[in-house]
């Protein structure tokens, strides 16, 4: 687990076990969907799934960051996104199954930047 | 500013197939008589041509009804457990309702193992010569290969993830035997528990010309009742769509986090 801080007074707590590649689907919550709206802070193109890292205001003047899972980059590409289809600035409202654990975190199910989708879909499942 | 909301669920989603002959001609035994030697040389032993990219087209829906998991298995999609591992899958579950991926393997980048490989819904390579078969899966880069040259198993495998294959042509299908699997991997995206005693029988034909049909027996006499059977068919991936791209799980180790 590392801590960083994000803005003036905001220190958000990312659970990054440093053995694992990628959240495991357990840690998100299948039963929620949540939308948040902010700036892309970067689109991370890596395997085995994607990274959005967006700063979303937290009403005190400074930001918090999400760390949003998506699906991988072979499967992305064949629904319509790149590598760089997203940049850093971009204002987006994205579609997320949260973190169980209540972390700024979560799966993608859809991001939208001028209220268009990016791509087709955003997950692959095995 | 953040709009939280508790919106609900969501559920997630040919080319001609040139069938290449490979022509043997059975010689003729010494004795024959010209006209049965004559019958005999027309006697071919073609073999279905399998190369190529798939892509699966009868997997089953992602369910989730008011679980908080990604997946939820349908009726009969299950192995048939035995009460013993019965218990085992729904430890499983009660992990993963946690939050916890102790019973993801593959989320430590460790490879998925069968017929996990198999069920997945990702990309599917065959490259496919007399002697050996190989399939490679987009999933994890990961990849089989199935001896056809007539070696058999070695007594003193090691246990791996794939296992050791060996097939044989039964007519215009092609017969799989996997053995010397390790015990601790999952079948499927479920989590379903199997011991040291499975092995595996794939039957996979041509079910239709771009159609690539792979009936799957999963034999575990100490975590079944009776064997596990389930088939899954892939599609000729189009022209245009007929590239595996590359899925190495170990980048996402030296991600910025």
């Amino acid at each position: 687990m590392t801590s960083r801080a994000l803005g003036i007074g905001s220190a958000v707590l990312m659970l990054a076990g440093p053995a694992f590649a990628h959240h495991s689907f357990a840690m998100f919550d299948y039963n929620k969907d949540v939308t948040i709206v902010g700036d892309v802070k970067e689109l991370q193109w890596t395997n085995p799934h994607i990274h959005l890292l967006v700063n979303v205001p937290d009403g005190k003047g400074g930001v918090n960051e999400w760390d949003i899972e998506g699906g991988t980059p072979g499967g992305l590409r064949r629904n319509g996104w790149t590598r760089d289809i997203l940049k850093g600035g971009d204002k987006v409202s994205v579609r997320i199954h949260p973190m169980k654990d209540g972390t700024n975190g979560g799966q993608l199910v859809l991001a939208s930047r001028d209220g268009k989708p990016i791509g087709a879909a955003a997950t692959q499942t095995p | 500013m953040m709009n939280a909301t508790i919106s609900g669920w969501r559920t997630a989603g040919l080319a001609g197939a040139a069938l290449v002959l490979a022509f043997v001609p059975v010689r003729p035994a010494f004795a024959q008589a010209p006209q049965a030697a004559a019958r005999s040389a027309a006697v071919t032993t073609s073999r279905p041509d399998f190369n190529g990219v798939w892509r699966t087209i009868n997997a089953p829906a992602a369910s989730r009804e008011g679980s908080s998991l990604r997946w939820l298995p349908a009726p009969g999609e299950l192995p048939p457990f035995t009460p013993e591992y019965e218990a085992r899958y729904r430890k499983v579950q009660t992990s993963r309702e946690s939050g916890s991926e102790d019973t993801e393997p593959v989320t430590r980048c460790l490879p998925p193992g069968m017929p996990y490989f198999t069920l997945a819904q990702y990309g599917l390579e065959v490259v496919q010569s007399r002697d050996k078969i190989v399939f490679f899966s987009e999933w994890m880069d990961a990849y089989r290969r199935v001896y056809m040259d007539g070696r058999k198993p070695a007594d003193d495998l090691d246990p791996s993830y794939f296992g050791y294959s060996t097939g044989h042509w039964d007519g215009d299908t092609l017969v799989v035997e996997t053995v010397s699997l390790r015990d601790d991997t999952v079948l499927d995206r479920y989590g379903s528990p199997h011991s040291d005693a499975m092995r595996i029988t794939e039957r996979i034909r041509l079910s239709a010309p771009d159609v690539l049909e792979d009936a799957i027996t999963v034999y575990d006499a100490k975590a079944f009742t009776k064997p596990w059977e389930i088939v899954r068919r892939y599609r000729r991936a189009a022209r245009d769509n007929d590239e595996l791209h590359e899925n190495t799980c170990t980048e996402g180790l030296n991600r910025r986090k």
